[in-house]
């Protein structure tokens, strides 16, 4: 999928409407301290619990 | 879909990343967004304020800048507008502190007239997962687009 080639606008289209602005003055915090020790306390805490059985099927239901 | 008031947001082509400005009697706080990949199609939903002197990012203080339904309702839309590009994705959300897990609760109940038709979401409780009722008490919540609204 390419997300370049994502219509974005801030007009209602049909029922996708979407109501962000797209812009490189966004930077990516894939690396910052904050977000990687949340996702890994999310990971541990589903690989304790585990997913629900709506998720574990490989399709959707 | 959240009608109600928000805050325009920004995002960079990942569609991962999102920011947006808190406005109120504390002044601009800027609010930070990140839903990083925890397993096949299923994303952590990562969300604080951002000190722009430090670069820090926490979502253990309270901002108290007036504004806590029109920030929940931004937090809401983000996370329509990222199942809308990421199509079938799960979307994991929990608090760093338990009070700050009651407060997501506390939203979606707020809006579940509203979030229930397009979401499904199921809260953790005793370790199990079940299926979201508002005014019970969760440690975490799952969601995605129900199958009808994934385009």
């Amino acid at each position: 999928m390419s997300l370049k080639d994502k219509k974005v606008s801030t007009k209602q289209t049909s029922n996708k409407k979407i109501n962000v602005i797209v812009t490189d003055d966004v930077g990516s915090y894939e690396k910052h301290p904050f977000f990687i020790k949340k996702a890994a306390s999310a990971k541990a805490l589903l690989l304790k619990i585990g997913l629900p059985k709506q998720l574990s099927k490989k399709s959707h239901a | 879909m959240f009608l109600e008031d928000k805050y325009l947001y920004n995002t960079n082509s990942s569609f991962l990343d999102f920011e947006f400005e808190s406005i109120g009697p504390k002044g601009i706080i800027k609010k930070v967004a990140r839903f990083s990949e925890i397993g096949k199609n299923i994303y952590n939903f990562g969300f604080g304020d951002l000190d722009g002197a430090t670069g820090e990012i926490s979502d253990t203080a309270v901002s108290n800048n007036g504004d806590g339904d029109k920030v929940l309702i931004t937090v809401a839309s983000i996370i329509y507008d990222f199942t809308s590009i990421y199509t079938g994705a799960a979307v994991f959300i929990q608090g760093t502190t338990p009070a700050r897990t009651r407060h997501y609760q506390i939203g979606i109940s707020k809006f579940w007239t509203q979030i229930n038709p397009i979401f499904e979401v199921l809260g953790l409780k005793n370790e199990k997962w079940e299926q979201f009722r508002p005014g019970e008490n969760y440690g975490a919540f799952l969601g995605r687009r129900k199958a009808s609204f994934l385009f």
